[in-house]
């Protein structure tokens, strides 16, 4: 985590899909997704973690869909027409995350992005890669690596963490 | 030459020869008279021969020459394909197979040091060959010869006036340190000038690797009788003899040399090969033979699929109901035709697991001291590819078992009454959609009292449960890593993680493992695998207000029953059916679909029966969605480790529906 706000230290320009959840806003790196969906019909996969929603089905395959909602602890919310699916491609499978509204594809440089060890908690702070302070709003950029890898036994425990806030 | 892009082609192709080669040097351990074994061996060894020449794996190629020298002057009838030939054959077979495997995952034949046994290969051939033909190693020409670096030194050494020397040296036959005595001997030529080659190699001797006598290429300015007179002073050396070495000598080596240049090109190109290849392993096991009848069955059926999309678009235009209707039906029937003919294009028979069975056996019997016999049944059976390839070192672990534990010795045999030969039965057969694998032995069966002790012993069961263990249940110990049955643990068997991998080997391809066993009469494993692994028949079971899909083939029977017929047996619920208690699971509690606590009064309750080997099991559900024909998709490895699920299925209307594992439900 910590190389990966240092490795973003720098000029280079990244593209980060910009989205919104309840009030907050969110980033994930575009070379890190396949694509945003429409909601479709989720079903449900018994004896799974709290965070995992269920199986849809894209275009003849099964994905997995995740709710950032409960990984990021906010309460759940009805799907309504502006509710997409974020495709993630983690290398050796995909998974999709429900996100609430996509709003915009942001072009950030290095240097724009803060480490999130300065502002948040250490417990939060590997769930993002950094934080972008737009002109009028705050873009926290999500770490899907960690989320995905070494979360999934983090929000196992997801009831409890619900329950902190 | 750019070889890389055949190294798929030439691991298969060598796989099969080697299949080959194994199954004919069994034919002629059994029967040495057979000309047609040892030219058919012969062939083997000469087309590995030329292919790893070509793909440039230096040590298959120099092995398979050697093999090639032995098996001539078996043909040509000069050597007797006795036990010890047909032993070092296989030694070489083993080597060769390793040799592949390295090349597999690290693209190069190393790993397997093929010297000694070239060279007891050209001890058996050069016992009864007195004109050795020219040969990919050097060190088995007791002559001299040198490498190319060595001779560069001599011919360097004689500009400077130095003399090359070869010195035999043979230690007296009472001689008790051999390495130590050699030590002095090489120190007090070091005295003399610079050791070139030794022969054996310097380890060797350090480790007493020789016999009496090992010679030196020795460079000096010293005279050859000052040598003489230094050497003959060290004790315990019986012979000293010292030979100038000259210029037809070195000849003689560069003449050899250009003889194994091509192999020396070979080298350069294996080490380029290796580099290239590495990682060849990522894209292996993707290529397969198929008949070229079958791809012409399945080229028939697509043009029938272009017939059938014409016709639609045909009706298309005159909305003929009646034609559409044929047409739709007749696409139902050619769809299905074509699964069948891919899915036999991916079939294998059973036989090419088999195939390395005899062998596998014959080696067991010679280390065990046991006769035994394998007899197999079934050998055309075809299964899925995968399977095949993935089920073979469970079986070879069964077979194992059964000649380790489950035979008996020849005198333990004839006191029972039996043949003194031991039997393993391997049977392969399709049953409905399953395939079932048999390995029997008419041994002495397993003594479950055994397996019950150890397993109260470990703790896995209570004292007061034991009564009412089933026989079932206290084989089922077996597949317990902490489970043993061997007296004593072996080198073949025993030291019980086996049967625990055999299982979940099983179970991972889909299947079941079962164990039937009687005393003295013998033992007998059953597994049952999928035929396919990716489109299976399912009936779809409504549960609450989910869907889910059960594959037929773990289905007995579906049944509605009166819901008084349900019995409580303290925590458990269990049903009566054919007059047996079966234990019944309620679906919507196992799965988490029930929402709130529903007081259903229903008269009647829908029963479904599952079947996971011969333990019956009924779950209740809401109601039934219909059979049909879904295709398996996996998860994915997000979600690789809910286990409940072997996949899902999307139905018709696009909707996805959930996969439930009996074997892991029930």
């Amino acid at each position: 985590m910590t190389d990966k706000s240092s490795t973003s230290n720098n000029l280079n320009i990244e593209q980060f899909i910009c989205f919104e959840l309840e009030t907050e806003l969110y980033g994930i790196g575009v070379k890190k997704t396949e694509s945003i969906e429409r909601m479709s019909q989720i079903t449900r996969v018994p004896d799974s973690s709290v965070h995992i929603l269920g199986i849809i089905n894209l275009r003849g395959d099964i994905l997995p869909v995740l709710s950032l909602r409960q990984m990021m602890g906010i309460k759940p919310k009805s799907y309504d027409s502006d509710t997409r699916i974020i495709v993630i491609d983690a290398g050796n499978y995909r998974v999709g995350i429900v996100v609430d509204r996509v709003i915009e594809i942001l072009s950030i440089s290095g240097i724009e992005i803060q480490s999130a060890k300065e502002i948040l908690t250490d417990r939060e702070s590997h769930m993002f890669e950094g934080v972008y302070r737009a002109i009028d709003n705050i873009v926290m950029l999500l770490n899907m690596d960690w989320i995905l890898d070494t979360g999934d036994s983090y929000f196992d425990k997801g009831k409890k963490y619900v329950a902190d806030i | 030459m750019n070889v890389n892009q055949y190294i798929e082609l030439f691991i298969e192709e060598s796989k099969e020869q080697l299949q080959r080669l194994n199954l004919h040097l069994l034919e002629i351990e059994k029967n040495p008279d057979s000309t047609e074994g040892v030219n058919e061996i012969f062939r083997v060894a000469h087309t590995l021969k030329g292919m790893a020449g070509t793909m440039g794996f230096k040590s298959i190629a120099s092995l398979t020459h050697s093999m090639e020298n032995t098996l001539d002057a078996i043909k040509s009838k000069k050597l007797k394909p006795a036990q010890n030939v047909t032993d070092v054959l296989f030694e070489c077979l083993d080597a060769l197979e390793i040799l592949l495997a390295n090349i597999i995952d690290k693209g190069s034949d190393t790993g397997v040091d093929i010297k000694k046994l070239v060279s007891n290969l050209d001890t058996l051939t050069g016992s009864t060959i007195t004109q050795q033909k020219e040969s990919y190693v050097s060190q088995e020409k007791e002559e001299i010869s040198f490498d190319p670096y060595q001779l560069n030194i001599i011919e360097q050494g004689i500009e400077r006036g130095f003399i090359p020397y070869s010195i035999k040296v043979r230690l007296s036959k009472g001689c008790l340190l051999k390495s130590a005595r050699a030590y002095v001997v090489f120190k007090a030529i070091e005295g003399f000038g610079d050791v070139i080659q030794s022969n054996p190699s310097v380890q060797d001797i350090e480790q007493e690797k020789f016999d009496l006598s090992f010679s030196a290429i020795v460079i000096s300015r010293t005279d050859k009788d000052a040598i003489l007179i230094k050497l003959n002073n060290i004790s315990e050396v019986e012979d000293i003899s010292i030979k100038q070495i000259t210029g037809d000598d070195l000849d003689e080596s560069k003449n050899l040399m250009h003889d194994t240049k091509s192999v020396e090109n070979m080298e350069q190109s294996s080490d380029a090969a290796g580099n290239r290849s590495t990682g060849i392993n990522m894209r292996l096991g993707k290529s397969i033979r198929v008949d070229t009848e079958r791809l012409d069955r399945l080229m028939n059926l697509v043009s029938e699929l272009i017939i059938i999309k014409n016709r639609i678009q045909g009706t298309d235009q005159n909305n003929n109901i009646q034609v559409l209707a044929e047409t739709v039906e007749y696409l139902g029937k050619v769809t299905t035709d074509i699964h069948d003919a891919v899915m036999k294009v991916r079939m294998v028979q059973v036989e090419t697991v088999f195939n390395r069975f005899p062998r596998v056996i014959r080696d067991l019997a010679k280390n065990t001291g046991k006769e035994v016999r394998l007899n197999t049944y079934g050998a055309g059976t075809e299964l899925d590819r995968i399977i095949a390839d993935e089920i073979g070192d469970s079986l070879i672990h069964l077979i194992r078992n059964a000649v380790d534990h489950g035979l008996e010795f020849a005198h333990e045999r004839l006191s029972a009454g039996k043949t003194s030969t031991g039997n393993v039965d391997l049977i392969a057969y399709h049953d409905g959609n399953n395939v079932v694998l048999v390995v029997g032995d008419d041994g002495k069966g397993i003594d479950t009292d055994k397996i019950l002790k150890q397993a109260l012993s470990k703790g896995l069961v209570g004292e007061n449960e034991v009564n009412k263990l089933s026989d079932r249940e206290i084989l089922n110990f077996l597949f317990d890593p902490r489970i043993t049955t061997a007296g004593k643990i072996s080198d073949i068997s025993g030291r019980g993680v086996g049967m625990d991998a055999v299982k979940s080997k099983v179970e991972s391809l889909g299947g079941i493992i079962e164990i039937e066993t009687s005393k003295c009469k013998g033992t007998k494993f059953i597994i049952r695998l999928p035929l396919t692994l990716s489109i299976i028949q399912a009936l779809v079971v409504k549960v609450s207000d989910e869907y889910f899909a059960i594959p037929l083939n773990s289905i007995r029977e579906i049944l509605n029953v009166k819901t008084s017929t349900i019995k409580q047996l303290r925590n458990y619920k269990a049903v009566n059916y054919r007059d047996v208690l079966i234990p019944l699971l309620r679906l919507d509690e196992r799965l988490g679909t029930l929402k709130e606590e529903v007081n259903k009064h229903d008269e009647n309750i829908t029963l479904v029966i599952l079947s996971k080997g011969e333990k019956l099991s009924a779950v209740a559900i809401d109601d039934l969605a219909g059979q049909q024909e879904i295709v398996i998709k996996s998860l994915g490895k997000y979600l690789s480790d809910i286990k409940v699920l072997s996949g899902a299925t999307i139905l018709g209307d696009g909707r996805v529906v959930p996969i439930l594992d009996i074997n892991h439900l029930v």
